[in-house]
């Protein structure tokens, strides 16, 4: 059918429009010659010379630490901070709710900038900290965000249940609530880790004394013009998402099959 | 306290968001009686029931248990469990980890657990269900494996809030029988709450009827089906027809205008009351002179008997017996003395 | 003990973070150090608010806007197609959307590559082909198109949610009842689509507004938009004051138009529409 056509067409075309770029990254980054358009032959030497450069290394240091460190903060505050405001006031509940997704839809030059002034006035200097804070301050609505809903959605009486039969409250909170949250919980930390690993404007305005992170260095580096050792370092992370989600794909499918039910 | 009672709530007053939901309310729970809380949504019973759970603090009055006050006592410290409306089971543990949760919070040894458990299991006619996982199971199992997890504890008092309402009504009314004769067995205390006035009837030993916060009346089923104290009552539990008369003497009630001869005395000389006449109870004759009389607007067959509505004097009454009317017939109302229920007239309550 | 006070530690956290961070901006857009100390004033306001800056303000809200209008026309026929042939799970939605979780700047860096007037592939091939050569790099047309390029599976997203939420009986009504497919669309399926359509444009509109990044990599710095101009007062002029009004009027803008935007949206708690 000629509407069968037009429609696989266009998917196409919108696939070619978003791939062709990223693949022409890929493609370049074997390519042995430093044109972006002519092909010299393959070779992996902008791999040795990316893997062999001190400053990726380090940012990728860095980038890796503090997406690890933030996003396990933030997932242990933010848990308990579910918990606590679901139980609130409507009208507590709301008030807190607005502020916590501030830095969600406020536009990160915004954000990263309030932190930069913030971080001045007390005197801290910019570096690792300043950053780690930022970050943890970012992640942690995205990981309210991710147990909240679950947890309207529980039967609200198996943590009175679990008092009745005589469980403290931390108890019954160990015991009953957080087995049920848990996929939600590793979901928030997931997404707390991905938007840690990929941010750029809020690192970029709250770091300092040479500490840095992937996207920084990458954003240095395009300034200063083109460079090879960028398509490979591209490719690098494209693969590394694309199993990362993968894998997140596969954990979700496995557990909405378990559960029976539809996702989404 | 006497001897025999083993809840005793005193002057309870509790509110929730400017709401008032319980006013001064009493009332004693004797020990090892099935008493069951009957009323319309909202009433009360549901918080009446959390209040002894331990789920809810009285704003006023106090909570007694054998003596102690346990107003403030959380439900984690109350031997009492509950079965709860939705059955609130643990979806991540299975049958067998359900039902053995209160006795691992008291740090019991495996074996005896297991034996615990496995009795226990056997007391709802689950046995060999251990291993199953909960979504496995039906509403009625489920309804089990929450009885079961309640009773393993042991507690002195069992709480259920209206655990049958989700069944269908074969389930429900073999789940009645069932939890009767489980009661019996254990021989303890049972506080059910329901809405439904004939699962109040079946099960209990003691049904207190409850409006708006405040009791309507405390009694055996017999007494409240028999002698409902006001229209509420009357009007709740079974159906009935309830009209206004005047009671000109002891004996004499006149109604719509026509005299007709009861039993019951001690209200004053022509005071207004509430008449209560059960459909079951009215017989229809041929019209007479000094009965009421009215025309036959309907007659539905319901199985059991035929439903008959009569119109007199603008008054609909409702009538069950097994005889099929024509509509347009025309008959008399006639019932026996001890069939007509008089009440003192209703007045308004606080909080309504 | 009440759980409600399990969300202390995150409260403290969201006081000293979230809040004072925001009162800073406050703070800086309205004082200015000068011999005496630190005053008030509105002078960095009065400067936000001139001429030259407002244009800026416009154009990044003009860019941003042309980028969410054409995001819209491409996103909502794919994501159309993509509920249709959605049987086979959400592979192929997973397809269109994996370049979004890619490094935002690689992406932006990846045009610059293919752009670039003389050795960048495209141009390369246009030569060959003896095709006139795009020269955009440094234009606001490749600022634009880096736009929708970065935003675009921002918009796929929650149109694809918002129409596969759609209940297909609901759609089998609207059959029954006599409309044609392209009636359908527009009485039943557009309007129930529109949660969705709301979200996109919310997503999509303001990062464009305020990113300083493409304009940067794409632009060559020729051009400033709001984004780049509050960069450079903090990070090359150093008129904090004067970043922090521009900031504080982005904010409250932004603010009031996500305000009006999800007034008619569903609770935070239920969801936003995106997961």
């Amino acid at each position: 059918m000629v509407r069968r056509g037009l429609e696989k067409l266009y998917l196409g075309i919108i696939m070619l429009f978003l791939y062709a770029p990223i693949l022409t990254l890929i493609v370049f980054s074997f390519n042995d010659s430093k044109s972006r358009a002519k092909w010299g032959g393959f070779t992996l030497k902008w791999y040795k010379t990316m893997l062999n450069d001190p400053m990726i290394s380090k940012a990728l240091y860095y980038t890796l630490s503090i997406a690890l460190l933030a996003s396990v903060i933030a997932t242990i505050i933010g848990t308990l901070a579910a918990i606590g405001i679901h139980v609130m006031k409507k009208k507590t509940k709301s008030v807190i709710l607005n502020v916590t997704y501030l830095p969600v839809l406020n536009p990160d030059i915004v954000t990263g900038i309030s932190f930069m002034l913030f971080f001045v006035a007390i005197g801290l200097k910019l570096g690792f900290a300043s950053m780690l804070i930022a970050h943890i301050t970012f992640n942690i609505p995205y990981v309210i965000l991710s147990i909240l809903p679950k947890l309207s959605s529980l039967n609200k009486f198996t943590y009175e249940a679990a008092l009745d039969l005589g469980a403290h409250p931390m108890e019954a909170i160990r015991k009953v609530i957080i087995p049920e949250i848990m996929p939600n919980i590793i979901t928030g930390f997931l997404l707390a880790f991905t938007l840690s690993l990929d941010d750029f404007v809020i690192s970029y305005f709250t770091t300092g004394s040479g500490v840095t992170n992937l996207s920084i260095t990458i954003y240095t580096m395009t300034r200063r013009g083109i460079k090879p050792e960028i398509n490979a370092i591209s490719t690098v992370l494209f693969v590394s998402v694309l199993i990362l989600l993968l894998i997140i794909n596969k954990r979700s499918e496995r557990h909405t099959k378990k559960l029976g039910g539809v996702n989404l | 306290m006497e001897k025999n009672v083993i809840i005793r709530l005193e002057n309870v007053t509790k509110s929730f968001e400017d709401q008032v939901v319980l006013k001064n309310l009493t009332l004693d729970v004797e020990k090892n009686e099935f008493l069951t809380l009957l009323g319309p949504s909202g009433c009360g019973k549901t918080t009446t029931l959390r209040l002894i759970g331990g789920f809810e603090k009285p704003d006023e009055g106090i909570i007694w248990h054998q003596g102690k006050d346990i107003s403030n006592v959380p439900p984690y410290k109350r031997n009492i469990n509950t079965v709860f409306q939705k059955y609130a089971l643990f979806p991540h543990l299975n049958v067998f980890e359900n039902i053995a949760f209160g006795l691992k919070i008291k740090k019991m040894s495996k074996s005896l657990i297991k034996e615990k458990v496995e009795k226990a299991l056997k007391q709802v006619n689950l046995d060999g269900y251990g291993n199953r996982s909960i979504e496995q199971l039906s509403g009625g199992q489920q309804q089990r494996v929450a009885i079961a997890r309640a009773i393993v504890n042991e507690p002195e008092i069992l709480l259920l809030d209206e655990p049958l309402g989700a069944l269908d009504l074969k389930l429900r009314q073999e789940m009645q029988y069932e939890l009767k004769t489980l009661q019996k067995e254990l021989g303890i205390t049972f506080v059910y709450v329901t809405h439904d006035q004939e699962e109040a009837l079946t099960m209990s030993d003691t049904v207190v009827v409850m409006n708006n916060g405040v009791i309507q009346q405390k009694g055996t089923p017999e007494d409240i089906y028999n002698e409902p104290v006001n229209a509420f009552v009357a009007d709740f539990i079974g159906e009935s027809n309830i009209i206004d008369g005047i009671m000109r003497q002891d004996g004499v009630i006149e109604i719509l205008g026509r005299v007709y001869e009861c039993v019951d005395k001690g209200f004053g000389t022509n005071e207004k009351v509430d008449v209560v006449v059960r459909p079951e109870d009215i017989k229809l004759l041929e019209p007479s002179e000094n009965k009421l009389n009215g025309q036959v607007t309907s007659c539905i067959f319901k199985g059991v008997h035929y439903e008959t509505c009569v119109v007199t004097e603008g008054f609909e009454w409702v009538i069950h017996n097994t005889k099929n009317f024509k509509p347009g017939e025309q008959v008399s109302i006639n019932v026996d003395p001890f069939d007509i229920h008089i009440m003192k007239k209703m007045v308004e309550e606080a909080g309504t | 003990m009440n759980r409600k006070w399990l969300a202390t530690p995150y409260l403290i956290w969201m006081v000293i973070f979230i809040v004072v961070p925001l009162l800073m901006i406050l703070y800086n857009a309205f004082t200015v150090k000068d011999i005496n100390g630190t005053v008030f004033t509105f002078d960095h306001m009065m400067k936000a608010f001139s001429g030259k800056y407002m244009t800026a303000l416009g154009k990044s809200f003009l860019y941003a806007l042309i980028c969410t209008v054409i995001c819209l026309i491409l996103a909502y026929p794919l994501a159309l197609i993509l509920v249709k042939y959605s049987k086979g799970g959400a592979a192929m939605l997973f397809i269109f959307i994996l370049p979004m979780w890619m490094n935002f700047l690689l992406r932006t860096y990846a045009w610059l590559s293919l752009l670039e007037t003389n050795n960048g592939l495209i141009n390369t091939i246009l030569r060959a082909l003896h095709l006139p050569v795009l020269d955009i790099i440094g234009t606001p047309s490749a600022i634009v198109l880096g736009m929708i390029y970065n935003f675009l599976p921002f918009m796929v997203l929650p149109i694809y949610n918002a129409l596969a939420k759609i209940d297909k009986s609901v759609m089998e009504a609207a059959y029954d009842l006599g409309a044609n497919d392209f009636k359908r669309l527009l009485k039943v399926t557009v309007p129930l689509s529109m949660p969705g359509v709301m979200s996109g444009i919310t997503m999509v509109f303001m990062p464009a507004v305020t990113t300083f990044v493409i304009p940067n990599l794409l632009g060559s710095g020729k051009v400033n938009l709001i984004g780049n101009i509050i960069e450079q007062q903090f990070l090359m002029t150093y008129d904090w004051g004067f970043g922090a009004a521009l900031s504080l009027v982005l904010m409250i803008i932004i603010l009031i138009s996500m305000a009006v935007i999800r007034r008619s949206d569903e609770e935070m708690e239920g969801g936003a529409g995106i997961w």
